[in-house]
């Protein structure tokens, strides 16, 4: 790396970890249930080695029924045990695994684009707009899972492509693979069809003989074999909730089916109904349907993800010049006819196969591997645009990158954990202080919300003993229809589900505290206390009989 | 040969929009038959135009015959030539103005046909948006909204906004088999055409998502023979590529691309009726 470059690079790092680490305890504005489940089963590993069901170094964390992979959690507990149980702890390895994409970008490219007079320029480009992406810097202000996983993967496809010049380094790629199906699982669908794509298109590089290759295999399969040990027992453990968000699980394609058939009537041939009203057609159009929405501009640039917390208020994942630049960056990419060119093609469509197969589209959290063919494409484009002693392009340039960034800056530290606090469920830690702080008064504390999982809250802002949670909670492992089981009970914490206010009311117990959301009572209720979002909207009142 | 096979898709071009003009969309009202059969007519008027249009500037038969036959079986074209359809007959008068402006040698007559350009627009399609003006412009916001939402994969190849005014709910404006093919021929669209119907295509776009009657307009009509031009440039240049795979995708590719057109005549003979019965009290206007 020339000494220019080596300052640039140093300063898209500094502008990363600024971007990543700042306020990183309270933007988001509070730990999202994922997060802090994991956060407190990693706790709970350390303290007694089970995770809060009770099972011992679990491969995949049964959580709440949605059987989370590990290896975020497992990252966590250093971190946990240094800086204590809190949410700079918990996010931590994503913030620093969000960094390492970063770097391992900036080496990607420059290996990919070997032999490019100018692949370091493009890798710096690249590191650049990674550094500042909204979609990388959301993922890794929090513990979502698919910051790690992309780490992993990355490494993996990085010390692949080395490895075709220095076979020692498919060791290392193995690792990297094997490690990331245990980060997440749409990893378990991309990590595998990625590799077969690298096989493909290095083909004619590889010594397949080498035994290096053969060790790597073995190195890899040995890393998968508690996955697939604990396949046998309990499938579970591999599809997560695979079964409950997929397109087939969903019931709108076959009403729609079934409405069609009607339709077509009594007298209908059967055959023109299975022709054009089969399950391969009506799935296959939806399955089709559901991966180019994750290309349709309104998700990319105006709206980004649906759900909550994937969410930045009033933008896309990725910046309007970008939408551009990687329409450029394809073309150019394909005209200059790079060798990489089809790997990252197929690096975004891989990317969002997973996606494609779940009712919940467009999904920024499933399709997030694809975050780096989305920034090495603009930084192509770019580097095209821009010629040597050109001075108004790259001045222009600079003015719309830095009123992009700084909206969105504006819209995740200002406008996000004010207007839009509930999307990360702020309130919890405070109704967890509260009621912690009079638990002794009651002899029971009714939370008559079924969302959020407080339980979970209590726990970790409580610390409470693991040991005492695995022995004394009470669960019925029912899960409901996406999939959650539900803690009914700990301690003098209850939990009763589909139990409202509009239920309870009349029939209060004596020395019992009810904590109830406010969109469940009238607005004449009197209460003890109340948790209000930083916008002033009313979250929970708290209340007791004789109120 | 070529003649041919003009004159086979200008049968179909006829075919599919004349044939039980009367029943399919169901008249709900006897007086929109003959206005519905003008845009019929102006409809398959529109692909022969298209195909000479393209081939006197594009000097590529075969390219002009994909660009006609891609506009004849395209579902947008065929629901519009069969309903009440200001654009159907705007777009015919534009195209045909273009192809009398690049034919015409004399200057004064070149210029004329300009002048009277926005003029046949105004008598033609009175309802275009800039013509009755009566409501505010829509924000920024819902502006690149619209922007974006004529150019998404939902738009192009899965729901019709235009479901009023002949628009099958499960289909797009384009069959999802041309999809390999709009890639392709948007990536080799600036080695064959020049850069003047790409701003036609950008103004009309945005001109479309500027609409205050949005989704209620029909507009971006006026840019459909341009998509199915990139369409056909992409089905040229594949076919062109000699390898056997490439082949063997292509065959495939347009057999489902049959597929899709009986699956759409299907839809639009059998539900989309059924759709409109259904509805009946919620539709305000003749088509």
């Amino acid at each position: 790396m020339k000494n220019s470059n080596k300052i640039l690079f140093w300063l898209v790092i500094l502008l990363a970890l600024i971007t990543r680490i700042v306020f990183l305890d309270r933007i988001p504005s509070s730990l999202y249930t994922d997060e802090i489940d994991q956060g407190y089963n990693a706790y709970s590993i350390m303290k007694t080695g089970r995770d809060e069901h009770g099972v011992f170094w679990p491969v995949s964390f049964r959580s709440f029924g949605d059987w989370k992979p590990p290896l975020q959690t497992y990252l966590m507990m250093p971190f946990i045990y240094l800086f204590g149980l809190n949410e700079t702890s918990v996010r931590l390895p994503s913030v620093l695994l969000g960094l390492g994409t970063i770097v391992l970008t900036y080496y990607l490219v420059c290996e990919l684009f070997r032999g490019f007079g100018k692949a370091e320029k493009l890798a710096l480009l690249a590191s650049f707009f990674l550094a500042i992406s909204p979609w990388h810097i959301l993922q890794s202000r929090s513990a979502m899972l698919v910051i790690i996983s992309l780490f992993f993967l990355e490494g993996g496809v990085l010390f692949f492509v080395k490895g075709t010049n220095n076979s020692k380094y498919y060791l290392l790629s193995a690792g990297f693979f094997a490690l990331s199906v245990y980060a997440y699982y749409g990893l378990r669908v991309v990590a595998p069809l990625l590799l077969l794509v690298l096989v493909i298109i290095y083909r004619k590089r590889i010594k397949f003989a080498h035994i290096e290759i053969i060790l790597g295999i073995a190195v890899g399969l040995l890393m998968m074999l508690p996955l697939l040990l604990s396949f046998r027992n309990n499938p579970d453990v591999v599809f997560g909730r695979a079964r409950t968000v997929s397109v087939f699980y969903d019931q709108g394609t076959k009403l729609r089916q079934w409405e069609l058939i009607s339709q077509d009537g009594v007298g209908a041939s059967t055959l023109v109904s299975r022709l054009f009203h089969n399950n391969v057609v009506m799935f296959g159009r939806n399955i089709i349907q559901r991966f180019l929405v994750h290309l349709d501009g309104r998700y990319l640039l105006l709206n980004g993800d649906h759900a909550p917390p994937f969410q930045i208020p009033n933008m896309g994942i990725i910046y309007p010049f970008d939408f551009f630049l990687i329409i450029i960056g394809i073309i150019v990419a394909y005209k200059r006819k790079f060798s990489s060119r089809n790997l990252l093609i197929w690096w975004l469509v891989i990317s969002i196969i997973p996606a494609a197969f779940t009712y919940m589209t467009p999904a920024a959290n499933r399709t997030f591997n694809a975050v780096i063919p989305f920034i090495i494409f603009p930084a192509i484009g770019l580097l095209q645009l821009f010629k040597k002693g050109q001075i108004l392009r790259p001045l222009i340039f600079s003015v719309i990158f830095s009123i992009s960034f700084a909206y969105f800056l504006r819209q995740y530290f200002l406008v996000l954990p004010v207007d839009y606090a509930d999307w990360w469920n702020w309130g919890m830690k405070e109704t967890a202080g509260y009621v912690q702080s009079v638990e002794k008064e009651y002899d029971n504390i009714v939370f008559l919300d079924k969302d959020g999982m407080p339980y979970i809250y209590l726990l970790f802002y409580g610390k409470i003993d693991p040991n005492l949670y695995q022995t004394t909670a009470l669960r019925n492992y029912h899960a409901d229809e996406f999939g959650f089981e539900r803690v009914e009970e700990f301690g003098k914490y209850l939990f009763p589900d589909n139990r409202k206010w509009q239920d309870e009311k009349n029939n209060l117990q004596p020395k019992t505290l009810y904590v109830i959301p406010a969109k469940d009572t009238d607005d004449r209720m009197e209460y003890l206390h109340e948790i209000r979002y930083p916008n002033g909207q009313l979250k929970y009142i708290f209340t007791e009989p004789n109120k | 040969m070529h003649s041919i096979a003009l004159l086979l898709v200008m049968v179909y071009a006829s075919v599919s929009r004349l044939w039980f003009l009367n029943q399919i969309p169901p008249l709900l009202d006897t007086a929109s038959y003959y206005p519905r059969l003008v845009s019929a007519i102006f409809g398959i008027a529109t692909v022969a135009v298209i195909y000479f249009l393209s081939k006197l500037i594009y000097k590529n038969k075969r390219l002009a015959l994909l660009t006609a036959w891609v506009f004849a079986v395209s579902p947008w074209s065929v629901e519009q030539g069969r309903v009440i359809s200001q654009p159907t007959v705007a777009l015919f008068c534009l195209l045909l103005i273009s192809f009398l402006f690049l034919t015409v040698k004399n200057k004064i007559i070149s210029r004329g046909l300009l002048i009277i350009t926005p003029l046949v627009l105004y008598l033609t399609y009175p309802q275009f948006w800039l013509f009755r003006f009566t409501q505010p412009l829509p924000k920024i916001a819902d502006f690149l909204n619209n922007l974006f939402y004529l150019i998404s994969p939902e738009f192009l190849f899965f729901k019709n906004t235009t479901f009023w005014w002949g628009g099958v709910r499960e289909s797009g404006i384009f069959y999802l088999f041309f999809l390999p093919f709009l890639l392709l021929g948007i990536y080799k669209f600036y080695k064959v055409t020049a850069l003047g119907p790409a701003i036609y295509f950008l103004i009309i776009l945005l001109l479309s998502a500027a609409s205050p009657y949005f989704p209620e307009s029909r507009e971006f009509y006026l840019a459909y023979p341009l998509l199915c031009l990139i369409v056909a440039i992409g089905i040229n240049y594949w076919w062109s590529v000699k390898s056997k795979i490439s082949r063997l995708i292509f065959v495939f590719l347009f057999l489902f691309i049959i597929y899709d057109i009986a699956s759409f005549f299907h839809y639009y003979t059998v539900h989309y009726p059924q759709q409109i019965q259904i509805s009946r009290g919620q539709i305000n206007e003749k088509f």
